[in-house]
């Protein structure tokens, strides 16, 4: 399929009817502010994995929730890595994602990737698949406060 | 989870532990086994289908020569003690259970594991470590895809993964 990103906001429907013609395993459960839909990922021999996106047109960045299995820290009291508050996985900073990406190309391979890190972190002890760490907490903070509100 | 098995190597300044030491007889059997197979995983396969083989179309002690001379009997210690082939049995069906779940592992820490127990930890992270490099490597040249499964491949697939940044605490 042919898509590239115009700068015009895509819409639930437009998004849904992309992200279903190439991951076919994903359900649209719900309609409207958000558009929520549920598939199942199996990354490079990990999972598989339950997975929720949530879409708000034109509003805010997607949430992505892992939905099954539950992620669990490594140990207890730690934090996973690239993990809001609230669980849900961080995927991007802010100016790597706009409403006019689809999300097949940008949301969902970038929930593959985080999944098989998250694994390799659990065997290893290491984050290896970069991003914001320590030296960004301020950043990290400052986004999650955005998240929760 | 085969291409994490295609990172295997021996640590180079590493203990070898005992058992993965090696003798002339079990290098042999390798070698006698190996025909081209293109992964170590696929190697690792070939030649334990090839040791059952023989183990199991045979009516006593397989019986393997030096192949650099054949007037040596490399298997002699079979010949003269059975207990022993018992045992080489016995590891045989042990390892080829092991790796039959290596090669049908679905996660990594399954996968971690399951290497440990048959190559020591070192050997099993360095594999983990190795394998997460090589897919570091194809997102900074965008060679990195994913298929419709979601599995991340760097041969054809539904879309590019694209540049990105996972931020929150490490």
């Amino acid at each position: 399929m042919a898509m590239s990103s115009s700068r015009r906001n895509l819409s639930g429907d437009q998004q849904g009817a992309a992200l279903r013609s190439v991951f076919k395993t994903f359900r649209q459960v719900a309609r409207g502010n958000p558009y929520v839909w549920e598939g199942v990922l199996t990354p490079m021999g990990c999972g598989p994995y339950s997975v929720r996106i949530a879409y708000y047109p034109g509003l805010v960045r997607p949430r992505v929730t892992i939905v099954d299995p539950v992620l669990v820290p490594r140990e207890p009291g730690v934090r996973i890595p690239h993990t809001f508050k609230s669980g849900r996985i961080c995927l991007h900073l802010n100016e790597e994602w706009e409403p006019s990406m689809y999300l097949h190309q940008t949301i969902v391979p970038w929930t593959c990737l985080w999944l098989y890190y998250y694994e390799v972190w659990h065997a290893t002890g290491e984050w290896l698949g970069g991003g914001h760490g320590a030296a960004n907490d301020q950043v990290s903070a400052d986004i999650d406060s955005k998240e929760q509100a | 989870m085969g291409t994490v098995l295609l990172t295997i190597s021996q640590p180079a300044s590493k203990p070898v532990p005992a058992y993965q030491r090696t003798c002339p007889l079990t290098r042999t059997l390798a070698g006698q086994g190996y025909t081209g197979a293109m992964s170590t995983a696929g190697t690792m396969s070939e030649v334990l289908q090839y040791l059952r083989d023989r183990v199991a179309a045979a009516t006593g002690p397989i019986e393997v020569r030096n192949p650099a001379n054949d007037d040596e009997l490399l298997s002699e210690q079979w010949e003269k003690s059975p207990a022993a082939y018992r045992e080489f049995n016995r590891w045989l069906a042990w390892f080829t259970n092991e790796w039959s779940q290596v090669m049908a592992a679905q996660r990594v820490p399954e996968l971690h594991r399951l290497l440990s127990t048959l190559f020591g930890e070192d050997v099993a992270i360095d594999a983990i470590k190795k394998h997460a490099a090589q897919t570091m490597d194809l997102r900074r040249s965008s060679q990195l895809k994913v298929q419709s499964s979601g599995a991340m491949t760097s041969a054809a697939g539904a879309a590019v993964v694209r540049a990105n940044t996972f931020y929150g605490d490490e």
